[in-house]
């Protein structure tokens, strides 16, 4: 588990945008990648499976079909949760390098573990990214979302609940290419002056490098740890379900209580 | 030659027409295609609109009838639901069936437009708080797809919304029942109506406005940005390749040119109610 109190190397960036963030790397051993990464109170599962095969419906002969799935905190789908879908899907199709693995999929699941709604689609996005971080699919760049609210005449990056009082309601959610510094992806809410979204765009661009520092950190994380066999399960027996643990105890030869 | 060329390599013909500055139907690269507003088509429906801008048409019925508010909603305030269908028979792309994805997020997109412009305050649909509110169903139906569907269906759901009468209805307490007079109808107070411009990006820089269906297929991004009076209510740029904050700015630009002038367009569609056309 890393979080944004490791200091970096690269040392004095201001880092408030990732202040709130936690992530960890290959969380889930069925999987090709997995990742959880919690922004504040938004916390999402990714996890990766891919180039398996694809549904003929949906196959491409050039390129690999990327499909990625939402799930909502309610259980119940719905419309917005399409859009949400549509945006993790596009920027993804524009960072993979698809046309290494024609005729497949690549899958993408979204789990969404609790949500304060406005930081929900920068993290789906960023959560998928690491998730294909971890299981190492090639990537043209590093895409990074970041949510901006503008409050009086001050731009607020990735607020906590606690710290948006008195917006207009109005946010960005913008995604960078943190190599060019590019914008993959944008989509706005609520009513924004076009001041507003140009100084929302510019913090973005300033707090999506630093998104990156959190992807650097993250792999230099999951590489610093000891090579774990993925089919021995969790390391520590409070981590397993209980059904496990009592397997486990009796092949580690403790005392069977039955 | 040219008809040869569209089959072959439609990409350098249209980047053939680029140079030139010349969209292929003739159009300047920043002219949108000629639209066309009628309010009041069916008699049916409580409010109605038909858009069309040059191939693509979108008819708009809205639906009012009553219901009681759920208990977790606010008790004083009506719903709306807008529902876009992208029937078999708009595109050759579309198959029968279960609403297609993009359906579902143009449909999703139209409602956020309408709750974020504050065009409709929904308390204006509540008839008796906790009893009965209003749901307006705001059906949309594309009859014809050449491009850019969103801006015309959200232009025929604004022009609907200003043909909507409602029917007078009083909650009678006493007999805890509701009494509709279908015969005597008023119009919506309504703010400042959301209009959205979509623009497509070629070679990374170059901005067309109004993109028809063939520009769609091609181009390597596209844009959407929509307007309630002076305030950008949506910018939404899903996939395709990477931008500068400097196209940005410029598509910020020219939507906002674009918006007035559907502005211009709907105001003058209300006044006389009649059909009327604008480039």
């Amino acid at each position: 588990m890393i979080s944004a109190d490791m200091k970096s190397e690269e040392g004095d960036l201001d880092e408030d945008a990732i202040n709130n963030f936690t992530c960890e790397l290959g969380v889930l051993s069925q999987c090709d990648g997995s990742a959880t990464l919690c922004n504040g109170l938004t916390a999402v599962l990714a996890a990766t499976f891919g180039p398996v095969e694809v549904r003929q419906q949906r196959e491409l002969v050039d390129r690999s079909s990327i499909e990625v799935t939402f799930r909502g905190p309610h259980g119940v789908e719905g419309v917005e949760d399409r859009r949400v879908e549509q945006l993790v899907r596009s920027t993804l199709e524009q960072c993979v390098f698809a046309a290494l693995h024609p005729r497949t999929a690549v899958s993408v699941v979204l789990n969404v573990l609790e949500t304060d709604d406005l930081l929900l689609l920068s993290t789906c996005v960023n959560a998928a990214v690491l998730a294909l971080l971890d299981s190492s699919l090639s990537m043209k760049y590093l895409p990074a979302a970041v949510t901006c609210v503008p409050v009086g005449d001050r731009v607020l990056v990735n607020p906590l609940p606690s710290e948006r009082q008195g917006s207009s309601g109005g946010s960005v959610t913008a995604v960078y290419d943190t190599g060019s510094e590019r914008l993959v992806a944008c989509r706005t809410a609520g009513q924004l002056s076009a001041e507003q979204l140009t100084s929302c765009l510019r913090e973005a661009r300033r707090a999506a490098a630093m998104v990156r520092q959190l992807y650097r950190r993250a792999v230099a994380a999951k590489f610093s740890k000891e090579p774990r066999d993925p089919w021995a399960g969790p390391s520590r027996a409070e981590d397993m379900p209980p059904s496990w643990r009592r397997l486990g105890g009796q092949q580690a030869g403790e005392q069977s209580t039955s | 030659m040219a008809a040869d060329m569209r089959a072959i390599q439609p990409e350098s013909l249209y980047k053939l027409h680029l140079e030139c500055e010349e969209r292929p139907d003739g159009r300047k690269l920043d002219a949108a295609r000629t639209t066309v507003v009628t309010r009041g088509g069916i008699t049916t429906a409580d409010g109605s609109a038909f858009c069309r801008s040059g191939h693509t048409s979108v008819l708009c019925g809205i639906k009012a009838e009553v219901c009681t508010p759920a208990t977790d909603a606010p008790p004083d305030r009506g719903w709306v639901v807008p529902n876009l269908e992208l029937p078999a028979l708009c595109h050759h792309r579309f198959r029968p069936g279960p609403p297609s994805e993009a359906a579902q997020t143009a449909s999703a997109q139209l409602l956020q437009l309408l709750d974020a412009s504050g065009a409709l305050d929904r308390t204006q649909l509540c008839i008796e708080a906790g009893q009965a509110v209003w749901v307006l169903y705001c059906d949309l139906i594309c009859l014809s797809h050449d491009g850019n569907v969103l801006d015309v269906a959200l232009l025929a759901l604004s022009a609907a919304l200003t043909d909507l009468r409602l029917p007078s209805a009083e909650w009678d307490a006493t007999e805890e029942r509701l009494r509709v007079k279908p015969a005597q109808r008023t119009p919506l107070k309504l703010g400042p109506l959301p209009l959205a411009a979509t623009l497509a990006v070629f070679d990374k820089e170059t901005l067309v406005l109004d993109p028809a269906g063939d520009e769609e297929m091609l181009c390597e991004a596209s844009v959407t940005v929509a307007w309630a009076g002076d305030s950008m209510v949506l910018l939404d740029k899903t996939g395709g390749c990477e931008l500068s904050l400097e196209a940005m700015d410029r598509c910020i630009a020219l939507s906002k040119k674009r918006s007035l002038e559907l502005k211009k367009l709907l105001d003058c569609c209300t006044q006389s109610g009649e059909v009327e056309k604008g480039e």
